[in-house]
């Protein structure tokens, strides 16, 4: 897209992460860019062309206690250079927690702050009028300014966005909202489901924010294919978008619904069902799993299968139908806008307005976002009747690939129950080739895991699950995290293979 | 070009992987007719628990199918980096799938990346890295250990990776990485009794944009030495892990109701899944250490 591949600048209109002390934030840099960084509000004008891993530090606005400006510095002060390596005590056996070893008030404390002081000399006067200061250890006393410097940390490093720092920050920030997929548990399935450069790779991606579809797109480098395929109007992309993709990265890139692929790719097994089974991660409704017509709705079905007319029309139904639907969107358009950035919330929302409007799923589209989003989103639906749309076009595509060759790979990772699912496509994966599928949760991957065992064109189903520790390592104190997340959740994989007895 | 590309038929010269179950598998050469001990060519038989297989019969059979043994049937499938793995000839301890996807992930590869590795050892790291960073990407690999190096870059050769891995023969800890790889690489990975002599070296050949860093030591004094010369040659965001990955056995259990009023023992029975873990698992591979050297 950009003709200049230079990667080291920090250019506008692109993602960007913004570092400070441990806390990091993806945010997309538009002009006169401010970004909230706790209650800080930073102005992140001065940063565009600037290198990556510049150092700023934050400045106080004139007149206002809470706005910053960035400028450039060599090098960020630590505060643990305020420590006296002479003055320190052997123990703790002198000091007393009576509430009266800070001399200061906490309303003098809040008036140096008020008065724009930097942080390096709020600790400074912090530990001049602490009494115990001094009598703490070496360790206490580092101990006790990397908290403070959490707080008076006064430096951003300024990153370009990749998959390991998005996957972090968005795990870190809520789990939930990625489904608990932790960053050893999606290392995983990339190894899981052997993922080749030149491979063909067949993904469903529901609720964990993009990062699954952007992986896979790393790994690719532009080379093979993924066809992915998401369950309702819009997809999630966060990761995808924070990843500034370059349009090399994205040729290998064809998205399509769910719905409207299984309706091309399988025309014979008519996509009726009586009622709105609605995918949610209740088993529900996948008991009859031998029924071909509930089958075809693979515990995913959107109203487009109850009627089976006009994707856009079914598109708005939808929500009035399922409730559980219309939560699902709020949900999505939360996680988007989440990032309490003016900047980069109207933008968002206007790419889901027009993307609902015009059913396009091309990320380069998206991409334009920041050049003002002048799309042409009603051109598509107007057009001859006789001219395919484009997303019609990219469901033939995807279509067609899969008709050729088979898929090299099948990764699901979902909120739903997904038997129906794999029911489907698993007939389009090749031979010798595996499936990754993720759980967050244990019960439902257990059943899968029975329900895989009995089928004949599937070997070696294995059931994981991963453990993470993060290691605290300074000299003499080194022990693990006092914090560590508790699940990564649940990874099946298997592979698939030919049904056919050996010729003897 | 059995690993570098995904194909559907079994043909001469290929590694294929005889799956007769989760715990018995083998990586076999298709090799039609070896030299017997006279130097005269026979058939090249393979002997498994379920009786003979003719290799010759799995030229033209698709991956993914079934074949007969003697007494029984397997699986022949095409071969990948995890089940390498999981069957190659160990001449070292290796590096298993779990932290093989976490070195990768954390060290930040793609394809058209340069990663510099050392040692070597059984080259079940580098299948992967090697698969990763491919088509138009470089592994460099070092082993100090003159056969084993040769060795490795003679499996390099015969699974058709030897155009993205570079094997070479060389004490990187006494001699560094040659002036050849100088500002060259994406990442280096490390697995070495003392890596932390190895973090100069590792700075020269890291890129001027910046790069990362990752060493593997089963050992916490290893982790130790390793993490204070990273700091002291300027790197970041230095941090110390260890993952695990536990496989679930999944069973189905029945057990009686427990009736705290009746004598004899109830005839009802309660019948659930279970997913446990084995009762002994691996607690402990080694200790994975990252790190960035950002741009100069």
């Amino acid at each position: 897209m950009e003709p200049s591949q230079d990667q080291s600048t920090i250019k506008l209109g692109e993602y960007i992460v913004l570092q400070k002390g441990n806390f990091m934030k993806i945010h997309q840099l538009s002009k006169n860019s401010c970004v909230m960084l706790g209650r800080d509000k930073i102005d992140l004008t001065s940063i565009i062309g600037h290198k990556f891993w510049t150092n700023f530090k934050m400045v106080h606005k004139k007149g206002s206690k809470r706005e910053f400006e960035l400028i450039v510095c060599d090098k960020s002060e630590s505060l643990l250079n305020l420590i006296d390596k002479d003055v320190r005590g052997t123990d703790n056996r002198d000091i007393w927690d009576d509430g009266s070893s800070q001399l200061m008030s906490a309303d003098e404390i809040f008036k140096l702050r008020d008065r724009g002081c930097s942080g390096q000399d709020i600790v400074g006067q912090l530990l001049e009028n602490s009494k115990t200061f001094h009598c703490k250890t070496e360790y206490s006393q580092q101990k006790y300014l990397k908290k403070k410097e959490k707080k008076y940390f006064e430096y951003v490093v300024v990153l370009r966005p990749n998959i390991r720092v998005i996957a972090q920050i968005l795990f870190s920030k809520d789990p939930q909202k990625v489904l608990n997929l932790r960053s050893d548990t999606l290392s995983q399935i990339v190894t899981a489901v052997n993922l080749q450069p030149t491979g063909k790779y067949l993904l469903y991606e529901n609720g964990c924010q993009g990062l699954v579809t952007a992986v896979v797109l790393n790994h690719l480098g532009g080379n093979g294919r993924l066809i992915h395929l998401y369950p309702n109007l819009h997809y999630q992309k966060h990761a995808v978008l924070a990843m500034n993709f370059q349009q090399k990265d994205l040729d290998s890139f064809i998205s399509v619904r769910l719905s409207s692929f299984l309706k091309k790719m399988f025309p014979d097994s008519s996509c009726k069902v009586s009622g709105p089974s609605v995918g949610n991660c209740k088993l529900i409704a996948c008991e009859n799993s031998n029924d071909p017509q509930l089958e075809s709705s693979g515990g995913l079905s959107s109203s487009e299968v109850i009627n089976g007319g006009n994707t856009h029309e079914c598109c708005e139904r939808d929500e009035d139908i399922s409730p559980r639907r219309g939560c699902l969107n709020t949900d999505d358009t939360e996680v988007s806008t989440e990032e309490i950035d003016p900047a980069h919330e109207p933008p968002t929302r206007q790419f889901i307005e027009t993307s609902q409007s015009s059913q396009e799923q091309k990320l380069e589209d998206s991409a334009l976002i920041s050049d003002g989003c002048k799309r042409k989103s009603s051109t598509d639906d107007n057009d001859a009747p006789s001219k395919k749309s484009k997303w019609e076009l990219e469901v033939d595509k995807a279509v067609d690939i899969l008709s050729t060759v088979k898929a090299d790979g099948l990764i699901i990772i979902c909120k739903e129950y997904p038997i129906h699912l794999i029911n489907r496509l698993i007939k389009l994966v090749a031979f010798s080739r595996n499936m990754v599928v993720y759980s967050m949760y244990q019960e439902p991957i257990v059943k899968l895991f029975c329900e895989l065992k009995l089928r004949k064109d599937v070997i070696g189903v294995k059931l994981t699950e991963s453990f993470l520790r993060n290691y605290q390592v300074l000299p003499d104190r080194t022990h693990p995290e006092i914090n560590m997340s508790s699940s990564g959740g649940f990874l099946l994989t298997a592979t698939v293979v030919s049904p056919e007895d050996c010729p003897s | 070009m059995s690993f570098s590309q995904l194909k559907e038929t079994i043909e001469e010269g290929d590694t294929v992987i005889l799956y007769l179950n989760p715990l018995n598998l083998h990586s076999i050469e298709v090799k039609p007719e070896i030299p017997n001990k006279h130097d005269e060519l026979v058939d090249n038989v393979f002997q498994t628990k379920y009786g003979a297989l003719k290799i010759k019969g799995l030229i033209g059979q698709k991956f993914g199918s079934k074949v007969s043994l003697s007494k029984g049937w397997a699986y022949v499938l095409h071969p990948t980096p995890e089940l390498w793995t999981l069957t190659l000839p160990h001449r070292t301890q290796i590096i298993y799938s779990a932290d093989i996807s976490m070195i990768i992930f954390q060290l930040d590869l793609k394809p058209g990346c340069i990663v510099i590795e050392s040692g070597t050892g059984s080259g079940s790291l580098t299948h992967a890295l090697a698969r990763t960073v491919s088509p138009n990407g470089t592994v460099h690999t070092f082993d100090f250990h003159k056969q084993r190096a040769a060795i490795a870059e003679a499996e390099f050769a015969g699974h058709k990776i030897d155009s993205v891995v570079k094997s070479y023969h060389r004490d990187v800890c006494q001699l560094g990485f040659g002036p050849d790889l100088d500002s060259l690489a994406d990442a280096v990975f490390l697995d070495l009794p003392l890596p932390w002599t190895v973090v100069p070296h590792a700075v020269k050949v890291i890129k001027k944009s910046g790069g990362r860093f990752c060493s593997f030591s089963p050992c916490i004094e290893q982790v130790k030495r390793t993490c204070e010369a990273l700091h002291d040659s300027g790197f970041r965001e230095i941090q110390t892990m260890e993952c695990l990955q536990r496989e679930l056995t999944v069973r189905s259990r029945t057990v009686p109701i427990l009736h705290p009023d009746k004598e004899e023992e109830s005839e009802e029975k309660m019948t659930f899944t279970s997913a446990l873990p084995q009762p002994t698992v691996p607690g402990h591979t080694g200790y994975l250490t990252f790190a960035t050297l950002p741009p100069n």
